[in-house]
């Protein structure tokens, strides 16, 4: 068995909504039917757009939340059966910088948790000089972390999932608020665990680090997974479109409709750049590019839109997601 | 844009209704602020009945003047979560929003400062007057029916009494936004201010020391002036001293609280603790 | 299976370092901030004087009966103070951690739930027994005169008792604060409930028929009686003996029970989604 092995994962929410007394009851799917493993040394990235079931779905492997249907396995360990020897077999670094405690030092607050993940004193020593050095924190270890930078408290976040040297490591959204060097880092740092044998699922709406980083990746949308594979496997079965990116003022819902009806278009995406100067970006998937690009430049410009910018460009995971979606990641 | 008075009065009744909002989704807390009252009452009472046993009573009468136990203490408990709203809404209000983010959304705001203060104390007028009317009315209603007059001038006490303590309030909403941890600070004040202001016993039992910083204080007068109107039969008339009083500090203490958290909010903007959690 | 790295600490040895490091991160952040400790140490005998002088005004004018009365109310103040631990230090802690963003991480280690609660009470419960020690010093430099403490071993076992009650009463509580969100109109009213019922800070005979029976079925009133008896050599309100078995019998019981909700709850709020919701 893998390290990760989920086999048809689901979680619905129950939610009720409406005025008040006459508040109607609402399910909510949040992950629907999900498989897929993940072996030693391997990094699996989940994409997708805000509210497709990413973090529901890390949350659900570490514990924090009961699947309504299905089981996970974590080092052969269910999640469903036995949650608290799951938890030893995990690193988790969630979202956001509220994780940890704002009155403790960088360093407290991870002899605290090493303290709660068992490690002996002396190890946890060791492994903790050697995380705040890894991670650039050396020198702020005795600051209280109310007095870190949000790029400190991510990185302090991310050092504290990987004190117990986890087989299965978990991070959401983990270079979240971070700038290019922090964040340039933390992936170094997730490489080289990956070199050192750990199974690690991360999950990102960053196609561009979900590209880079992953050696598989799932797309998801709306809770499933509508394509799994390598990046450049993803990719290459984009290849038999092109992809033509147009950058332009005024464009609308409508104009997207339309040039959804010309047939040599498969796909059409629209994703906001500047809503104030109400500039957006198309992103068009056509069987031969070259060809209709003319009229499509034509009908644009009786719609009397400003265009900016046209190029034709190399498939990127975005246009994985917009083929199957017809939607951005962006959106 | 509404600009000038007009702009001003629209931001009023806004900050007026975010503050009315929250009390009438979360009625806990004004349910709190009205049961406070009669629950210290049912202590004291229920303590003294123990130390005192059957002449508890008379001796309270002794020392007090009045044997009227319930509405002594009632309206000693009244002003003081009176007390209590305003420190915690005025002084503590701009130190919540601070921790939930939203203090600097707040003050990017084209307005003025007082302005916003004013808004916060425009909510607490509603809710002190609510609380008056529930804990002191009821209370008047069952043991001294037909205290019209003597409910309306203690009333017309509390409203002049709450421009000073709105002061006070501005105070520390500065003081909180510059040293933080509100609830702790809100707590000791409560506290001090329910020990020197007489609330449960005159301040004539403390020492002088002591009683010249009750005398500092308007809730001291607030409620020495109410149990005189309701109790001893005096009238707004007869107590003008007191009440001078009471304007003088009407006037100094907003003056010197805005004061205070104008400078003490300067130097939370100059050393960044405005977006400090 | 890959295997997991570090050699862990086991058995009891577990509970051991996962209470000490409760304990510590509790206290850590406690002496973070001055201003909470400044607090207690202003507040506690404020609270103490504000009460005293209020009932001193029911107080014969002459002096016989009066210390004895006080070092009843005294004690009455004390299990106030513990209580308060209950509501504050257990009740609501679990709810503070929800609200600052740390429960998750709470619940996603490997931990003992009971061990890091009662961690996090036992730092509580110290700087408790501090600060009442404190009060205690200056009432009696304020000449108030020494705190009697007729019985001191059962007045420790009946303490003891209570201590596991509350904890079991804690935990209750804990979990349904995390249930309801908004939990200080619920303290509150638990609190003063406590206060006026349970006979803390005056007899239960003092408190009218119908609600007398409320307060004989509370079990913090045995607790704080039996307490009491041993302190001032009160009358129990049950036979001595009777008393005790009830009170060791309830204390287990609301321990039990406390646990059992809490690990519900935490079921519950794992099935919702709702650990992380503020």
């Amino acid at each position: 068995m893998d390290p990760v092995d989920v086999r048809a994962l689901s979680k619905s929410f129950e939610t009720k909504e409406g005025p008040i007394l006459r508040k109607s009851k609402k399910t909510l799917v949040a992950v629907d039917d999900i498989s897929f493993n993940v072996p030693k040394g391997e990094i699996f990235g989940l994409l997708g757009p805000n509210g497709a079931g990413k973090t529901t779905t890390i949350k659900m492997l570490c514990t924090l939340i009961t699947p309504t249907s299905g089981d996970a396995f974590i080092n052969g360990v269910s999640i469903v059966e036995n949650a608290q020897k799951v938890r030893e077999n995990l690193g988790v670094m969630l979202t956001g910088e509220r994780t940890l405690y704002w009155k403790l030092t960088g360093r407290e607050n991870l002899e605290y948790f090493a303290a709660l993940y068992h490690l002996q004193p002396s190890d946890s020593r060791t492994r903790i000089d050697y995380l705040l050095q890894l991670l650039g924190l050396k020198d702020r270890e005795h600051t209280i972390v109310e007095n870190y930078s949000t790029g400190m408290r991510i990185r302090l976040s991310f050092a504290k999932a990987l004190l117990n040297e986890a087989p299965v490591l978990l991070f959401d959204e983990p270079t979240a608020s971070l700038d290019p060097q922090s964040s340039r880092l933390i992936r170094d740092v997730i490489r080289s665990l990956k070199k050192e044998g750990h199974a690690i699922i991360l999950t990102t709406h960053n196609m561009d680090e979900a590209d880079l980083l992953s050696d598989r990746v799932a797309i998801t949308d709306h809770g499933r997974i509508v394509r799994l594979g390598s990046p450049s496997e993803l990719k290459d079965k984009m290849k038999s479109n092109d992809i033509i990116e147009i950058e332009a003022v005024n464009l609308s819902d409508q104009t997207v409709n339309t040039l959804q009806s010309f047939s040599e278009i498969s796909k059409v995406a629209l994703s906001t750049k500047d809503s104030n100067d109400n500039k957006g970006i198309l992103r068009i998937h056509a069987e031969k590019g070259k060809e209709v690009l003319p009229r499509l430049l034509e009908f644009l410009v009786r719609k009397q839109i400003s265009i900016t910018k046209v190029s034709f460009i190399e498939p990127t995971l975005e246009d994985v997601f917009i083929s199957e979606t017809g939607r951005s990641l962006r959106d | 844009m509404i600009s000038g008075l007009r702009g001003t009065l629209g931001v009023l009744a806004a900050i007026f209704w975010k503050g009315m909002k929250h009390y009438l989704r979360y009625p806990g807390s004004l349910l709190i602020y009205l049961m406070l009252p009669f629950l210290f009452t049912m202590l004291i009472f229920g303590m003294g009945r123990f130390i005192g046993g059957g002449n508890a009573a008379l001796n309270f009468a002794t020392r007090t003047g009045t044997s009227n136990v319930l509405v002594y203490e009632m309206l000693g408990g009244a002003v003081w979560m009176t007390s209590w709203v305003v420190v915690e809404d005025v002084g503590v209000a701009l130190r919540d929003e601070q921790m939930k983010g939203t203090l600097e959304q707040n003050f990017l705001a084209p307005v003025n400062r007082f302005t916003l203060l004013i808004g916060i104390s425009l909510t607490d007028i509603a809710i002190t007057t609510a609380i008056f009317l529930v804990v002191v009315g009821a209370t008047l209603v069952f043991t001294m029916p037909g205290a019209y007059l003597a409910f309306f001038q203690a009333f017309l006490i509390l409203l002049i009494g709450l421009i000073p303590l709105f002061g006070l309030g501005f105070f520390f909403s500065g003081f909180v936004i510059k040293f933080k941890e509100p609830y702790i600070f809100t707590q000791m004040v409560n506290l001090i201010f329910g020990t020197l202001t007489g609330t449960y016993y005159p301040v004539t039992i403390l020492p002088y020391w002591v009683q010249f910083l009750s005398g500092v204080l308007p809730q001291t007068y607030v409620i020495s002036n109410m149990r005189q109107i309701i109790l001893a039969n005096q009238t707004l008339v007869s107590l003008y001293g007191s009440i001078f009083i009471l304007l003088a500090l009407a006037v100094v203490y907003p003056t010197l609280g805005y004061l205070v958290f104008k400078k003490l909010e300067k130097d939370a903007s100059v050393t960044g603790e405005l977006s400090k959690y | 299976m890959l295997p997991v790295n570090y050699p862990s600490i086991n058995g009891l040895n577990r509970l051991a370092v996962e209470f000490k490091a409760a304990f510590m991160k509790d206290l850590r952040s406690y002496l973070r901030y001055p201003a909470w400790l400044i607090g207690d140490l202003i507040s506690t005998p404020l609270w103490f004087f504000f009460f005293a002088v209020g009932v001193t005004l029911f107080a014969p004018t002459t002096q016989t009966s009066e210390y004895h009365g006080f070092s009843f109310f005294f004690f009455g103040f004390i299990f106030i103070v513990l209580f308060s631990t209950t509501i504050w230090g257990v009740g609501q802690s679990v709810r503070n951690e929800q609200m600052a963003g740390t429960l998750e991480q709470f619940f996603l280690a490997p931990a003992n739930r009971l061990t890091l609660i009662v961690g996090r009470w036992a730092r509580i419960f110290v700087t408790d027994l501090l600060v009442v020690g404190y009060t205690t010093g200056l009432l009696y430099l304020f000449g108030g005169g020494p705190l009697p403490l007729y019985e001191p071993i059962p007045f420790t076992f009946a303490l003891g008792l209570f201590e596991v009650g509350s904890i079991g009463f804690g935990l209750f509580f804990a979990g349904l604060t995390m249930k309801l969100k908004s939990y200080n109109t619920l303290s509150n009213l638990v609190f003063f409930g406590y206060m006026i019922l349970t006979g803390a800070l005056f007899p239960v005979t003092v408190i009218p028929m119908p609600f007398r029976y409320v307060s004989l079925a509370i079990p913090f009133t045995y607790f704080i009686d039996l307490m009491r008896h041993a302190a001032l050599l009160t009358p129990t309100i049950l036979p001595e003996s009777l008393e005790y078995v009830t009170a060791i019998i309830v204390a287990v019981v609301m321990f039990l029970v406390g646990l059992t909700t809490f690990n519900w709850i935490e079921q519950d709020a794992r099935i919702r989604g709702s650990i992380a919701t503020n």
